[in-house]
């Protein structure tokens, strides 16, 4: 189980690949997902997408062919990776509301 | 009729700095003169209008694939590729209002930064290697050619043909090198104090 932090642009693309999409895809799903807060830029999506499929958290399925734009979709050990996230986030927040309540 | 093309040769040096031939396609850029094609030893510009397009430069991981599937990538984005050197890939886009920004969180500007940083230290050493075995070269060339002319009995440097070929073609790499030389230093500096500052950044923040 991974316990490094995820950064909010990975937690987001992770989030956005339940189904297949594409690198222009993903970006406005997770505007959409974030309400417009986070806006990945090409350099930060295509980045992040290359090391989440050298760590096997998503995979590229399909037909590469006939200049068929790449999709991506996640994998197990990438559901597993949120899943960590959430739970290490959860207690950041389980914490931090404990305490700010005395405030 | 003013022509509406410009080409320019530039040094086909070991390595350059990526931002400053960013800085310089963009200075153009507001003059009016878009780069359309940065090839191995000149820069074809073509007239059009002023701030028409941004440019950007990208140190990528490597200069195969990664590279062929980045500018694939980006092209689904109307990121077009104007050329490349090594790992070092010339974008622009055309400007529509909003900033073109190729990084969006301080991981990736750092990770961008490293690249450049590791573009621009090879690129240091190749310069130097090569600049020091062309000086060589050169200094024996005409060490050589002086010894000739004096056994000769000639008072002056005579070269032969292929001594003359040697001569030009090393210190046209001899002069390449030296511009490696200065210009990768500067952006190595750069890149330096930029990852400092980010990495700084980084601890208190996402």
């Amino acid at each position: 189980m991974s316990t490094t932090a995820l950064t909010e642009a990975v937690f987001y693309i992770l989030l956005s690949l339940d189904r297949p999409l594409h690198g222009y895809g993903i970006m406005q799903k997770v505007e959409h997902l974030s309400g417009g807060r986070v806006r990945l830029a090409a350099g930060t999506l295509y980045g992040a997408l290359s090391t989440l499929t050298e760590r096997g958290w998503i995979v590229a399925p399909g037909d590469e062919s006939e200049g068929h734009r790449k999709e991506y979709q996640i994998t197990p050990a990438g559901r597993e990776a949120v899943r960590a996230e959430l739970r290490r986030l959860h207690e950041l927040t389980d914490n931090g509301d404990a305490l700010t309540r005395l405030w | 009729m003013a022509r509406d093309m410009k080409f320019r040769l530039h040094p086909a040096t070991y390595g350059l700095d990526p931002e400053r031939m960013e800085k310089k396609f963009n200075e153009m850029s507001a003059q009016g003169w878009q780069l359309v094609r940065y090839g191995a030893f000149d820069c074809c510009y073509r007239r059009g209008e002023a701030g028409e397009y941004e440019y950007r430069a990208l140190v990528v991981k490597d200069a195969g694939m990664e590279k062929l599937e980045y500018i694939a990538a980006l092209a689904e984005l109307g990121i077009e590729e104007v050329g490349s050197r090594g790992e070092v890939l010339f974008l622009r886009k055309k400007a529509d209002g909003t900033p073109f920004e190729l990084f969006s969180d301080l991981d990736s500007r750092i990770a961008q930064q490293k690249k450049a940083r590791r573009y621009l230290r090879r690129g240091m050493l190749m310069s130097f290697f090569w600049g020091s075995m062309m000086l060589m070269n050169v200094l024996t060339t005409l060490m050589n050619a002086n010894v000739i002319g004096r056994y000769a009995g000639m008072a002056a440097i005579r070269f032969s043909s292929a001594q003359i070929i040697l001569l030009t073609a090393s210190s046209l790499l001899l002069l390449v090198s030296i511009v490696g030389l200065v210009d990768c230093p500067r952006g190595l500096c750069r890149a330096k104090k930029k990852i400092a500052a980010l990495e700084a950044e980084r601890v208190v923040q996402e």
